[in-house]
């Protein structure tokens, strides 16, 4: 069986492709396939043809409400900080909502300290997002920014461009020419470094836009190509 | 997130129905909602466990035909998606976008998959999984589910309906259910070999159909 699977066949590794997707194969025949999706970039683009056609299928699944304790216990897991050890003895029971209140006047202080030094710098913890789209609805992309990150995430929903293009997002405020923020991925999010400062001057309000130049982004320091998604920014 | 309402709306009005907009603009959301995960926002996973938990709670209950392995799987599941949300992609070259909903309910069916898998290789597979299906509330699609269901899976229905009738089932089965080939083979009552020689032409076929 193994022979079989590793001849380097086309038609071969699409229906293994097919069958890993369907979850028939046996465990080591799974195994061998998810060693190939770690390895060979076209095996994974046929399992990721093969997600795609047979989600068509996830309709069957119809919806069920899960528990309503299973939420918590899934973020108990995830976010808990205190140790299993603590957990099980109750301890943290007793000193979360302690701790949770310390934090959160913690963050108020803060908040009311940083909204004291100017009303237009976005206290710790403030978030922005935009979500661009185009008329067309060709393409959309979410661009989120921390306040206190020294980056910027920018996810693609639809961005699908020639491939001697680059898209390059900007930032565009009333009165002002747009500033060019970087290039952005299209097939995957793409973090972008940005300066502290230049983070602060994100404000709710402000316009994120995409737009299409030469490889390597616009040669002149603005748009030179079609936008082709904007969205403005909202404090969340 | 207003504008893009009116705009699916429009994009609507040339199809035969707005319940792919629906989910267009759900997988929008989902999207958002898992750039907010890869840069850790805990306020977005409770949201996104809102938005997904009922659909991927009924993918678990489906193929693990167990209340309890569902409850535990979803946990690994949720698991899963706070750590890998990152590694989403919502569209890349030279392939169709793949929906937010799809990328969630895969991880959901990957890991039931394996659950199953590494049942039957520990030998417990004895149990017959057909006995609780008949425990598991089964409600039939309302009418509201039965057009969704429709109208995503139109295009994949036709060309199901092209497959001799057994190998269709065989593969919504292996889909849905999660069965094995000796699982397949021991339903249709065919040895292992025949089942796999069929599954993979009805595969086969149903590429030729699909990319058409």
């Amino acid at each position: 069986m193994k022979d079989a699977l590793e001849r380097d066949d086309g038609n071969d590794r699409d229906m293994l492709a097919a069958e890993y997707v369907l979850g028939v194969l046996e465990p080591s025949q799974r195994q061998f396939a998810n060693r190939l999706i770690a390895q060979e970039p076209e095996f994974s683009r046929l399992v990721e043809a093969w997600g795609n056609h047979l989600a068509q299928l996830d309709g069957e699944f119809l919806e069920k409400r899960p528990p309503e304790h299973l939420k918590t216990a899934i973020e108990d897991r995830l976010f808990a900080t205190t140790s299993p050890a603590a957990r099980r003895s109750g301890v943290s029971s007793f000193w979360r909502p302690l701790a949770l209140v310390t934090t959160a006047l913690l963050l108020l202080l803060g908040g009311l300290y940083a909204y004291d030094m100017s009303r237009l710098i976005p206290v710790a913890g403030d978030r922005l997002v935009a979500t661009l789209s185009s008329d067309g609805n060709e393409f959309s992309a979410v661009v989120l920014i921390d306040a206190g990150s020294r980056e910027l995430l920018v996810t693609p929903v639809k961005a699908e461009i020639a491939e001697d293009r680059d898209l390059e997002l900007w930032l565009i405020r009333d009165g002002a020419a747009p500033a060019p923020i970087g290039l952005v991925a299209t097939g995957a999010p793409s973090r972008l470094p940005i300066s502290p400062e230049a983070a602060r001057q994100i404000l709710d309000g402000d316009t994120f836009a995409l737009s299409i130049e030469p490889k390597g982004g616009s040669p002149t320091g603005q748009p030179t190509g079609p936008v082709v998604a904007a969205g403005k920014v909202k404090k969340i | 997130m207003t504008t893009l309402t009116a705009k699916n709306a429009d994009k609507a009005k040339g199809r035969e129905t707005g319940l792919e907009s629906q989910s267009e603009e759900q997988d929008v959301e989902l999207a958002g909602l898992m750039a907010r995960l890869a840069l850790r926002d805990r306020s977005a996973f409770s949201k996104l466990y809102d938005v997904a938990a009922p659909k991927l709670f009924g993918v678990c209950l489906r193929m693990l035909k167990d209340r309890q392995l569902a409850e535990d799987a979803l946990q690994e599941v949720f698991v899963k998606i706070w750590r890998n949300a990152g590694g989403y992609r919502p569209s890349s070259q030279g392939s169709q976008a793949q929906g937010g909903m799809a990328w969630l309910v895969a991880i959901a069916r990957n890991h039931s998959i394996d659950i199953l898998r590494s049942r039957v290789s520990r030998g417990a597979g004895s149990h017959d999984p057909i006995d609780e299906v008949a425990e598991l509330p089964s409600p039939g699609p309302n009418p509201e589910q039965a057009a969704i269901s429709a109208s995503t899976g139109r295009r994949i229905d036709n060309c199901m309906e092209e497959l001799p009738e057994g190998r269709a089932d065989a593969i919504r089965a292996a889909y849905v259910e999660g069965y094995s080939y000796d699982e397949l083979a021991a339903r249709h009552g065919v040895p292992l070999n025949t089942m796999r020689t069929w599954l993979r032409r009805g595969l086969a076929a149903l590429r030729d159909c699909l990319e058409r």
